[in-house]
């Protein structure tokens, strides 16, 4: 599995009256192989943006993005996958040919693609519900398609921007557990942006903290707890403290 | 439950209307020459729709006619949705394209298009011609619209899920933009189908020498209303049937989404 090393990359917008409005300047990262890498920061600090430029979706003003040696210029589907808040799953398509849609691009063919895609399918728990419709399944079943059609190209790299967002807490929990089973089990390197405290101390083993606008790393925490971990594990409270006193100095 | 409710209410008032209907005229509170009861209206459309009959009731029989007017609106309907569905994706597909016409479309659909008939007639004629150009003409707004609305109304997310797995320009107009907009095109192409009918139906019964449209005209001319009224509710059955038919294969399609 790979890295990512985000070397002196910046990004504007044009504001409402032609003035130039800096998301973030000169950022300077690495993101570990293997690694559970988290963003945190107040709203509007362009950790989306941040993740869609890794992604290729988007162009950075300067800088580059540098995976195993080679710059990422344009989407490489084999190398990064993405989880966005909304799962956008395809209502006109069931869960198997949602999540063999990355592969039906590419041009597998479709026994191969489906016996795959059941695999996947297995791996996020749902299991028997291939023939449902996006709309007869619950958010965080939706979010489950959504993660396996992000993991069924065999991503390197896992780019999650607020997958649990749109959950129940319950559900967001259980999804959080999943989510750490799935990635011990992969391999991949992922690399997710929460607004959730609690999410964020008990995923990561490190912990990006943005300032807002023009956005800059403030601090970076590394987390060593021990895996399994309890959301009610004190050293994990006492991370999320620290948390908290860096986003509320904003 | 409300289905059942619904649609048994639904009987209810036409049963009721229908009784009225046929009491009223015969009881002599309204004028059976212009208001014939409903069970003269309806053994004339058994008449007219006898072939053996038919033609003694009208010139060249009703079938003739019905088959003239089901042609136009089949030759419109078929034109409006080769045309305005192409055009509404190539205008709809750019925006800068779709800044420039839109507002344009939106000002001729606004238009009182009826006042242009008798110049379409001028042009093209009594014939089938200006009927098919009037129906078309009417349907081709509604569909062309919903079209650039549909293509609008893609949330871009389905995009840049697409983008991120690498798909090209012609998957994603296979793959995303035709069955994400698919629904709601369905739904213009009902529309227009339904602008088609009246506009053909309009060019008819306001100058034409043959068609349904011209089998009311002449039943009025002639003071014969059980004529008129016959070709009138066999007019609406007909485009009943065509209608709710889209409808129906709209809901098999799509009732998985939304």
């Amino acid at each position: 599995m790979k890295g990512i090393k985000i070397e002196k990359l910046s990004k504007y917008y044009l504001g409402p009256n032609k003035n130039r409005l800096t998301v973030f300047e000169n950022i300077d990262l690495f993101i570990y192989p293997n690694s559970f890498t988290t963003i945190i920061g107040p709203s509007g600090c362009g950790k989306s943006t941040l993740l869609q430029i890794i992604a290729a979706l988007i162009k950075p003003d300067a800088g580059r993005i540098i995976i195993d040696g080679q710059e990422i210029n344009s989407p490489r589907p084999d190398i990064i996958s993405m989880v966005f808040q909304d799962p956008a799953l395809f209502p006109w398509r069931n869960v198997l040919q949602n999540v063999e849609f990355p592969l039906e691009l590419k041009g597998v063919n479709k026994a191969e693609r489906r016996s795959i895609a059941k695999k996947y399918i297995s791996l996020v728990g749902l299991s028997g519900f291939e023939g449902y419709y996006p709309n007869q399944l619950s958010g965080g079943m939706q979010q489950r398609v959504n993660l396996a059609r992000a993991l069924i190209t065999r991503p390197q790299i896992l780019l999650m921007d607020e997958p649990f967002g749109a959950l129940d807490e319950q559900t967001r929990q259980k999804m959080a557990m999943e989510l750490i089973r799935i990635w011990q089990h992969t391999g991949v390197t992922i690399l997710f942006v929460t607004h959730s405290l609690v999410e964020a101390a008990y995923l990561s083993d490190r912990v990006i903290v943005f300032s807002l606008r023009p956005a800059v790393i403030k601090a970076i925490i590394d987390i060593d707890v021990p895996r399994p971990r309890e959301v009610e594990d004190p050293q994990l409270a006492e991370i999320r403290k620290r948390m908290w006193a860096l986003l509320g100095a904003e | 439950m409300v289905f059942i409710v619904s649609t048994f209410i639904r009987i209810i008032i036409v049963i009721v209307f229908i009784a009225l209907w046929e009491t009223l005229p015969s009881i002599g509170l309204v004028n059976e020459l212009t208001a014939p009861r409903f069970s003269m209206v309806l053994i004339r459309a058994g008449e007219l729709l006898n072939p053996y009959t038919s033609s003694s009731i009208v010139p060249l029989g009703f079938y003739t006619h019905l088959s003239v007017t089901l042609f136009e609106i089949g030759v419109a309907f078929l034109i409006t949705v080769f045309v305005a569905i192409p055009l509404g994706f190539l205008i709809g597909g750019f925006r800068l394209v779709t800044q420039i016409y839109e507002p344009l479309i939106y000002l001729i659909y606004a238009f009182p298009s009826v006042a242009l008939y008798p110049l379409v007639v001028i042009i093209l004629g009594f014939g089938p011609p200006s009927k098919i150009v009037f129906g078309f003409f009417l349907g081709f707004f509604p569909l062309i619209l919903n079209t650039i609305a549909a293509l609008r109304s893609i949330r871009p997310s389905y995009i840049l899920v697409a983008h991120l797995f690498g798909c090209r320009k012609i998957q994603l107009l296979q793959k995303i933009i035709i069955p994400a907009s698919a629904s709601f095109i369905i739904s213009g192409i009902r529309l227009a189908l339904a602008f088609n009918i009246i506009g053909v139906l309009f060019g008819e019964i306001v100058a034409s020498s043959i068609g349904l449209g011209f089998v009311i005209t002449s039943a009025t001319y002639k003071l014969d209303a059980p004529t008129e009224y016959a070709a009138i509710i066999i007019s609406l059955t007909l485009i009943y049937i065509i209608l709710e038919s889209i409808s129906f294969v709209q809901k098999r399609v799509f009732e998985r989404e939304d």
